[in-house]
């Protein structure tokens, strides 16, 4: 589907102002912007489910990243396409979730009942669908910068060099953010926990 | 039943961000979309090993049962016991889910490691590599994982102490013997039986099938493996260029070619092994790994896991486009 070639309006502001997309791009262009993609398509779209994107809207998301960046080719620094991309992929996904917000109001509770409903399906993928939709209510419970370097960090296994080069921050920062990541992750599940098992043992 | 930790579910929560694959449909249609040749998406089934559950062959049983227990296990825990059970439930899962990713990947790369087995009669005359050593013996040890997941998680878990990865292996000093394959390529199969490198010991037994044989069938095997051969080595030194030359995109490519190819080649574990070495070189860190474990599962006396290992401790050298 050509949908976001004609639609480039989720980009952020400071990304959608530019004139240059409407050049027609060349052949050396088409085979960076193939190269990206082969290369970090992956990476991408994981980010974006990670960065809270919802199933239904991560393809679009993930080649919207991909039509913004052919439109920058030029601003990507060699060496530098991965944090590129992971910079719109950021900022697009937080503009997603911001709409998304807009038109749906699910508490964490009526989330958490979803994801670990015991009368639902038996079968062993949807259990596994509805701890990684527990995962997804934790995660919105953290701030976006808390968020993005315990993704990184548990779903990637980039290590913390790592993850200080592709967010351009040091490894320091990249450090006491992941230690008050996990301890606000524990914390909020703990809080999960005990709400229910309180509410169980009420019933 | 006692309650798990909540830091015991935290952790098990956060290992379901290995659930989050790319489905193919979604990399095909936005490969179509950039006009990406469809050959291209088969990275994400070669490079993660595929998402089906189905892939249990032969070296992977035990792990599959043990994963398809512990599944089932959180079903039943989920369905009996209410929260606490849920909760259980996602610990098991959890743990079944690594375990099945685990064996996906062993499937899959032992399905390759099959297709070398001595006992195929499909290709005989294409064995040049000491790789039979592992095959020929039906009890060979299994290895352990090259670098087991939990470690992965932490910064200063990629320590590559020899211990940790089992048995003392043969180590390789050079990479993919290209130039040394390339040598060989021209005269016959006892020949290219050195390509791979002369830490192995000859292959002399595997060989003399082809030896014993009609003279004429042989001849024409002999050529056509030395010219599926010269294929094989073109395909996996175009790769290896292209890695040196800092495009992995299309090193990877090439590696889909090669796959698409010689899906029975003679150098597949040098295919794997430059297949690990592109990923790491691409950060994908988690694919990277899965291979290897894969790889180390399917060859566990191989002289490449030294290498392997070797280059997911070293990270990559010089960084993506």
């Amino acid at each position: 589907m050509p949908l976001a070639k004609v639609t480039p309006a989720p980009a952020p502001a400071s990304m959608s102002t530019d004139a240059e997309s409407e050049a027609a791009p060349s052949d050396s262009q088409n085979e960076r912007i193939r190269s990206l993609l082969v290369l970090h398509f992956d990476f991408v779209w994981r980010s974006l489910r990670r960065l809270g994107v919802a199933r239904s809207s991560v393809d679009d998301a993930a080649q919207e990243v991909f039509w913004i960046a052919a439109r920058k080719l030029d601003r990507i620094e060699p060496g530098s396409a991965r944090a590129f991309l992971f910079g719109i992929a950021v900022r697009l996904a937080s503009d997603v979730r911001r709409r998304v917000a807009r038109s749906r109001e699910l508490s964490d509770d009526a989330l958490v009942e979803a994801a670990i409903d015991p009368h639902a399906d038996v079968e062993v993928l949807v259990d596994q669908k509805r701890a990684r939709d527990l995962l997804d209510v934790v995660l919105e419970t953290l701030p976006l910068e808390l968020r993005t370097v315990l993704m990184l960090s548990e779903g990637e296994c980039l290590t913390m060099a790592e993850i200080a080069s592709l967010l351009g921050i040091p490894s320091g920062t990249v450090a006491s953010r992941l230690r008050r990541a996990r301890e606000a992750f524990e914390t909020k599940v703990e809080q999960l926990l005990d709400a229910h098992r309180a509410k169980e043992s009420a019933r | 039943m006692t309650h798990p930790s909540s830091k015991q579910v935290a952790r098990a929560l956060l290992g379901t961000f290995s659930q989050d694959e790319v489905p193919s449909d979604s990399k095909e249609r936005a490969f179509a979309a950039f006009g990406v040749a469809a050959a291209v998406t088969g990275i994400s089934t070669i490079a993660t090993g595929g998402a089906s559950g189905a892939a249990v062959t032969a070296s992977g049983p035990a792990v599959a049962m043990v994963a398809k227990s512990a599944a089932t296990a959180g079903a039943f825990s989920v369905l009996k016991a209410g929260i606490a059970g849920a909760v259980m439930g996602v610990l098991a899962v959890q743990a079944a889910d690594r375990v099945t990713a685990y064996s996906h990947d062993a499937a899959s790369a032992s399905h390759r490691a099959a297709t070398h087995h001595p006992d195929e009669p499909t290709a005989p005359t294409q064995r040049p590599r000491g790789h039979g050593l592992e095959t020929a013996n039906p009890a060979v040890p299994v290895a352990p994982p090259l670098m087991p997941a939990p470690d992965l998680r932490e910064p200063a878990g990629t320590d590559p102490s020899p211990a940790a990865l089992g048995p003392a292996i043969p180590t390789l000093s050079a990479p993919v013997p290209s130039s040394r394959a390339r040598s060989a390529t021209g005269a016959h199969v006892g020949t290219t039986a050195s390509i791979g490198n002369s830490a192995f010991p000859s292959l002399a037994a595997d060989e003399k099938p082809a030896a014993d044989s009609n003279a004429a069938p042989a001849v024409s095997a002999v050529r056509a493996a030395s010219a599926t051969l010269t294929g094989e080595i073109t395909r996996l030194d175009r790769s290896r260029a292209a890695l040196r030359e800092g495009a992995p995109a299309r090193a990877i490519r090439e590696l889909d070619g090669y796959d698409a190819e010689f899906a029975n080649g003679s150098l597949r574990q040098e295919a794997d092994v430059l297949r690990i070495e592109v990923l790491v070189e691409m950060g994908e860190n988690v694919r990277a790994h899965t291979l290897a474990n894969a790889f180390a599962h399917a060859h566990p006396t191989s002289g490449y896991l030294a290498k392997i290992r070797e280059l997911l401790a070293r990270g990559p050298k010089r960084t993506a486009p």
